[in-house]
């Protein structure tokens, strides 16, 4: 347990499981509060404008804790991964920078957001200033996504003598990861988003409240959770095609698929046995791997045995895999239910059953991501960049990682502790319908 | 070449009309829950 490469992952593991969480809930939550000031404003509603003010209020203090772990991010790149840094760092140093700059902008229009609430006398001025927040957090996440995605496919620069030379950065920037990797990223966040606002609505209604003013937000969330996991279904099988092309050993890896063959079968679940190649009690699905792939059921499929041994990533990975893509079909099953019991009028989207299962999204959601991002990080391996870099090659050589496990482990479950409780001592002190009371609205 | 325009152009445009869609359904659909919804209207 002292081997530093092993140590050093299992930090990394740690800090980026927890950042992960504040980092897609800071990307997803401010268009909803853009939204609902701006529907308050124009349909004249104070319930939107009490909701855009809560959430804002829940939303910094994720920003708050969001900071503590993205600094601690930005010294273990440095610190734990100094080989990726070396060499990495010349043609990745601009997107962590205006990744930095990106986060500013968005904290300093939060603040002015936060504190001129009533300060002008046109409310659309001050919806104004919600924008950036907007466009700051989303941009935050695309060029951190940039970084991860030229890990993948590394490309913007020349190998001279084993050193980088003739940096491009752009190039590197946009290489061909970016596009499917950016469009999920941002997807999955806004559906995280509108799943832990609805959740927390569904929540407060099952509870027995009555106020219009849950069920309005119930409806907004779950308007962008509808949207949102359309998207994710048709970014997924974005990725899919990506993977094929560009990391076919992740996508066979991810699909336990070892021989290259034409109308090559999807595999949910089963058990593998490695040394045999075989798998029990999995579920084929015939054709669907050479759709997902090119769109064609006779598409070839590049199989696992292609690469070298030592090079395949590890294949539990399928199992993220699974459960990823499972979790996020549930939860587009349960926005399209909610609104088919919504429109059809003699069924009750407000029931029970349908709530517990919203409530439920919330943390479903937050595995999902999880899920996604192991898929992804895990099925690199051997490489932290892609063909040019092993993880063993990058990882630091100091002692004394193991104390840094320990004191960061204990760190991130004193927030995950304190960070809910906050939150719930925050929002149970100043309910939302004395909210509403205090601006006037008759409940 | 199919593939070139579904990894390389689609993923951006589904971001940029996921919200387009998602602002036009909130901003023009009616009001939820109409039983109730005078509740909370600026007079």
């Amino acid at each position: 347990m002292n081997d530093p490469i092993v140590v050093s992952r299992l930090l990394t593991f740690v800090t980026l499981g927890f950042h992960i969480i504040m980092a897609t809930i800071g990307v997803g939550l401010p268009i909803y509060i853009s939204i609902a000031e701006y529907v308050g404003i124009k349909k004249k509603d104070r319930n939107y404008i009490v909701m855009a003010q809560r959430w804002t209020r829940g939303y910094t203090i994720l920003v708050a804790v969001g900071v503590v772990t993205g600094t601690i991010i930005g010294f273990q790149l440095s610190l734990l991964w100094p080989t990726f840094m070396q060499q990495a760092g010349h043609v990745i140093s601009l997107p962590l920078f205006m990744e930095t700059f990106a986060f500013f902008f968005e904290a300093i229009f939060l603040g002015i957001y936060l504190y001129t609430w009533n300060r002008f006398r046109n409310p659309y001025h001050h919806w104004l200033l919600s924008i950036p927040i907007v466009l700051g957090s989303s941009a935050s996440a695309f060029f951190i996504t940039t970084v991860n995605a030229f890990m993948n496919t590394p490309q913007g620069f020349d190998r001279e003598n084993g050193a980088v030379a003739n940096v491009q950065p752009l190039v590197a920037m946009f290489n061909p990861a970016t596009p499917s990797k950016l469009s999920h990223v941002l997807t999955t966040a806004y559906l995280t988003g509108a799943l832990i606002l609805a959740a927390i609505a569904a929540y407060h209604l099952m509870r027995g409240k009555t106020a219009v003013y849950y069920k309005k937000g119930l409806h907004l969330a779950m308007k962008g959770a509808l949207v949102f996991a359309i998207a994710t279904v048709v970014n997924g099988d974005i990725s899919g095609k990506f993977l094929a092309v560009y990391q076919p050993e992740k996508l066979a890896a991810a699909e336990w698929h070892f021989e290259t063959e034409e109308r090559a079968k999807l595999l949910i679940g089963g058990i593998l046995d490695p040394d045999e190649q075989e798998v029990k009690f999995g579920i084929e699905i015939p054709f669907a791997l050479s759709i997902l792939a090119f769109n064609r059921p006779s598409a070839e499929v590049i199989g696992l045995n292609e690469f070298p041994e030592e090079l395949w990533p590890p294949l539990y990975i399928h199992y993220f895999f699974n459960l990823m893509v499972f979790i996020g079909m549930f939860l587009a099953a349960v926005s399209f239910i909610y609104f088919i019991c919504y429109y059809v009028r003699r069924l009750q989207p407000l029931n029970p059953w349908l709530l517990r299962m919203v409530v439920a999204g919330a943390p479903l959601a937050i595995l999902s991501i999880e899920s996604g991002w192991i898929m992804t990080e895990v099925g690199r391996q051997p490489w932290i960049i892609r063909g040019m870099l092993t993880v063993s090659d990058a990882a630091t050589t100091a002692e004394h990682v193991w104390e840094m496990l320990l004191l960061f482990s204990g760190l991130y479950m004193a927030l995950a502790i304190l960070l809910p409780l906050i939150l719930i001592r925050l929002f149970s002190k100043k309910n939302a319908e004395a909210e509403l009371e205090n601006q006037g609205v008759i409940l | 070449m199919i593939n070139d325009f579904m990894i390389m152009i689609l993923p951006v445009f589904v971001v940029f009309v996921s919200l387009g869609v998602f602002f036009l359904w909130v901003i023009k659909s009616k009001e939820p829950y109409e039983m109730n919804a005078e509740e909370g209207k600026e007079k």
